[in-house]
C-alpha cells in the first residue's frame, strides 16, 4: 500500500483566537494503492482541499491536525540506507515516526524531513494550477529549481525537458515564461513540474478547473497514464468516473463511502452519494 | 546548470532588462529625473571641476589672506556679478562666499544623507518586513509591536535628543532619520509580502520542498523589490528634506557644506528678505533634487511593475 489515510481530524482555529474552532475533517480514512489513480469526491467545503493539504503540511496558519496518521510508503532519506530502507535504529525508536514496513506518518514528520518527502515522493498539484508557475522565470528554471532541490546532482535541464515531453509539451517550452503557454499547456507544465522528481503519489486539487472540454481531457488522459499514483481531488463527478479507479466521497469533513469508482456510482449506499450521482446524471452523465 | 539553460535565463533576462530600460527611457520624467540625479552627482563626485572657485574664496579678495575694506564688506551679501568686480555668478553670501560654489559642494553632502538613510533603512526596514510578512505569527506579533512603538516617537525631539549625545554631525542626522525611515519600509514590505505569499506559485513553490529562506529570495523577494526600490527613492527623498529642516533649525553640523546651512545662515544674518539670489538656489536646488528621486522613483515602479 503506497498511502493509509487513518482517522485524519483537522480543525480551524477561529480568526482572532475567539469562537469556536471549525472542523473540517473528522476520522477521515482511505487507502491508495502504488500506481493507482485514485479520485475523491466532495461539493466544495467539504473538506476535500484540506485533505490534499493536510497530507504534504501546507496547511493555512490557522489550520491543525488534531489526530490521525498518513502512512506513506517512503522514508525522510535521513534516516534511511542509501538503498531507502529505514535504518534499524529509527525503527527501533518510538520517536521516529517510521514503521517497520518501511511506512512514515507524514503528519507527524518534522517539518524538514516533510519537505525532503514533498515533490520527491508526494507532490501536490495545487488548486488554481494556471497560477503555480511564477511570471518572472522560465517554466524550466522552475522544474530545475524543484529538481535540484531534492537531487543535487540530477541533469535537471534533461529531467525537465523529460518530464515536458511526458505531458506532450514541447521541449523547446522550457524556454518559455507562463505567459506564452495556453491554459492547458500550463495546467501540463504544472504537472510536468510535479512529474520532474519521478514522485510515487501525485496529489491533484481540482486540476481541471477552468480548462476547456478538449485540453480537460487531454490533462484526465495524461493523469491516467502516468506511472506514478494519483490521487485526484474534485468536485468534478464525469472527470473521477472517467479516470479513477477507486472513488472516495467527503461530505461534511466524513469519507461517507469509499470503493470501486463503479460500485460506488453503480451502486451507493450512501444518499449523499447517490444525491450527487443522480446529479451528475440529470446534467447528462451516465454510468455504465 | 546546464549551458544550454544557463544561456537562456541568461537571454531572458537580459531581454527583459531591455524592455525595462526601454520603458524607463521613453519616460520624459524619469529622464528628467535621471538628468538632475546626474548633475547633483557630478557636483558631489568631482566638486572642484564644477565650482567656480574654492570653498575658501571670498569675493574681492579670493584666496589670498587680504582683508576687506568696510565698503567692500557692506557690499555683502553681493548679488550676481559676472567679473565686475569678481566673478560669483549667483551673488555671495554674507561672508564673501560664492553661493554657486556652496551650492557645488553641498550637493555633496545632500546626496550622501539621502542614500545613506534610504539604503540604511532599506537595508532594516525590507528584511523585516519580508520575516514579518512571510513568518507571521510571533515573528510577525514582534516586530510590528517593536514598530508600533517606534511609530509613537516623535521625530524632532528624538533628534534634538541624539544630536545632544553625539553631537550635531552628519552620520548623526543619518542615522536620527533612518531609524525612524525603516517603521515605513518595514510596514509597506509585510503588506505586500502578504498578499504575495498567498498566490499559488507561492504555494507550489512550498509544495516543491523549497525551503523558506530560497522561497522568499526567489519567489517573494522579486516581487518586493519594486516596492523596495520605491520606497528607497522615496526616503532619499524625505531625508534631503529632513536633513535642510534641521539645518535650518541648526541641528546640523554647520561646518560641512549644505544647502540647509546655506538656508539656515541666510536666516540667522537677517538676509531673508533681501538676498533672493542667497536664499532661492538652495531652495530650488533641495526641491529639484526631491522631484528627480520621486521622478526616478515612479518610473522604476512603472518599469518593474509587472502586472
Amino acid at each position: 500500500m503506497l498511502l493509509d489515510i487513518d482517522s485524519l481530524t483537522v480543525r480551524y482555529r477561529a480568526s482572532g483566537g475567539d469562537g469556536d474552532p471549525v472542523r473540517a475533517l473528522t476520522d477521515a480514512s482511505l487507502t491508495i494503492e502504488h500506481g493507482e489513480t485514485d479520485g475523491l469526491l466532495g461539493e466544495s467545503g467539504s473538506g476535500k482541499t484540506t485533505l490534499a493539504r493536510a497530507l504534504v503540511g501546507l496547511l493555512d496558519d490557522a489550520g491543525e491536525v488534531v489526530r490521525g496518521h498518513a502512512w506513506l510508503d517512503a522514508v525522510p532519506p535521513a534516516w534511511a540506507d542509501p538503498d531507502g530502507t529505514p535504518r534499524a535504529a529509527v525503527i527501533a525508536d518510538d520517536a521516529y515516526p517510521v514503521r517497520a514496513d518501511g511506512a512514515t506518518d507524514l503528519l507527524a514528520l518534522p517539518d524538514e524531513h516533510r519537505r525532503d518527502l514533498r515533490w520527491a515522493e508526494i507532490a501536490l498539484v495545487p488548486q488554481r494550477a494556471m497560477g503555480a508557475l511564477d511570471p518572472a522565470y522560465t517554466v524550466g528554471a522552475q522544474i530545475r529549481e524543484a529538481v535540484r532541490r531534492h537531487d543535487a546532482d540530477a541533469d535537471a535541464g534533461r529531467r525537465a525537458r523529460d518530464a515536458l515531453a511526458r505531458l506532450g509539451l514541447s521541449a523547446t517550452r522550457v524556454d518559455h515564461h507562463p505567459h506564452e503557454l495556453s491554459g492547458g499547456e500550463r495546467q501540463r507544465a504544472v504537472l510536468a513540474m510535479a512529474l520532474a522528481c519521478d514522485p510515487a503519489l501525485i496529489v491533484a486539487d481540482e486540476p481541471t478547473t477552468g480548462l476547456d472540454a478538449v485540453t480537460r481531457d487531454r490533462l484526465l488522459d495524461d493523469l491516467a497514464s502516468l506511472d506514478a499514483a494519483v490521487l485526484l481531488v474534485s468536485h468534478d463527478l464525469a472527470a473521477l468516473a472517467e479516470t479513477a479507479t477507486r472513488l472516495a466521497v467527503l461530505h461534511d469533513g466524513r469519507v461517507v463511502e469509499t470503493g470501486p469508482t463503479a460500485a460506488v456510482l453503480g451502486a451507493p449506499t450512501n444518499p449523499h452519494t447517490a444525491a450527487l450521482r443522480d446529479a451528475w446524471r440529470v446534467g447528462g452523465g451516465a454510468w455504465d | 546548470m546546464t549551458g544550454r539553460a544557463a544561456d537562456c535565463d541568461a537571454s531572458t533576462a537580459s531581454s527583459r532588462t531591455h524592455r525595462a530600460l526601454r520603458r524607463f527611457l521613453t519616460n520624459p520624467l524619469a529622464l528628467v529625473g535621471t538628468a538632475v540625479l546626474g548633475v547633483v552627482t557630478c557636483c558631489a563626485l568631482a566638486p572642484g571641476v564644477v565650482a567656480p572657485h574654492d570653498p575658501e574664496w571670498v569675493a574681492y579678495v579670493g584666496t589670498s589672506d587680504g582683508r576687506l575694506t568696510l565698503a567692500q564688506s557692506r557690499s555683502l551679501p553681493h548679488p550676481p556679478a559676472f567679473g565686475d568686480p569678481f566673478f560669483a555668478p549667483l551673488g555671495t553670501t554674507a561672508s564673501g562666499h560664492g553661493v554657486l560654489t556652496e551650492l557645488v559642494y553641498g550637493a555633496r553632502t545632500a546626496l550622501l544623507v539621502g542614500l545613506a538613510a534610504a539604503l540604511l533603512s532599506s537595508l532594516v526596514g525590507v528584511p523585516l518586513g519580508l520575516c514579518s510578512g512571510y513568518y507571521g505569527g510571533w515573528v510577525d506579533g514582534v516586530i510590528q509591536r517593536v514598530v508600533d512603538v517606534l511609530y509613537g516617537v516623535p521625530f524632532l525631539p528624538f533628534v534634538i535628543v541624539l544630536v545632544a549625545i553625539r553631537g550635531a554631525s552628519t552620520t548623526t542626522i543619518v542615522l536620527a532619520i533612518a531609524a525612524t525611515a525603516w517603521l515605513n519600509n518595514c510596514v509597506v514590505v509585510r503588506g505586500t509580502t502578504l498578499s504575495i505569499v498567498r498566490r499559488t506559485y507561492v504555494d507550489a513553490a512550498r509544495a516543491a520542498g523549497l525551503p523558506a529562506h530560497r522561497i522568499v529570495a526567489r519567489h517573494v523577494l522579486p516581487d518586493v523589490l519594486p516596492v523596495a526600490a520605491v520606497l528607497l527613492v522615496q526616503d532619499a527623498a524625505t531625508a534631503i528634506l529632513a536633513h535642510a529642516t534641521l539645518a535650518y533649525l541648526g541641528l546640523a553640523d554647520v561646518t560641512t557644506a549644505s544647502w540647509g546651512v546655506l538656508l539656515q545662515q541666510a536666516q540667522a544674518t537677517g538676509h531673508v528678505f533681501d538676498a533672493p539670489w542667497w536664499l532661492l538656489p538652495p531652495g530650488l536646488a533641495i526641491a529639484s533634487l526631491v522631484a528627480a528621486f520621486y521622478y526616478v522613483g515612479h518610473a522604476v515602479e512603472d518599469v518593474t511593475d509587472t502586472d
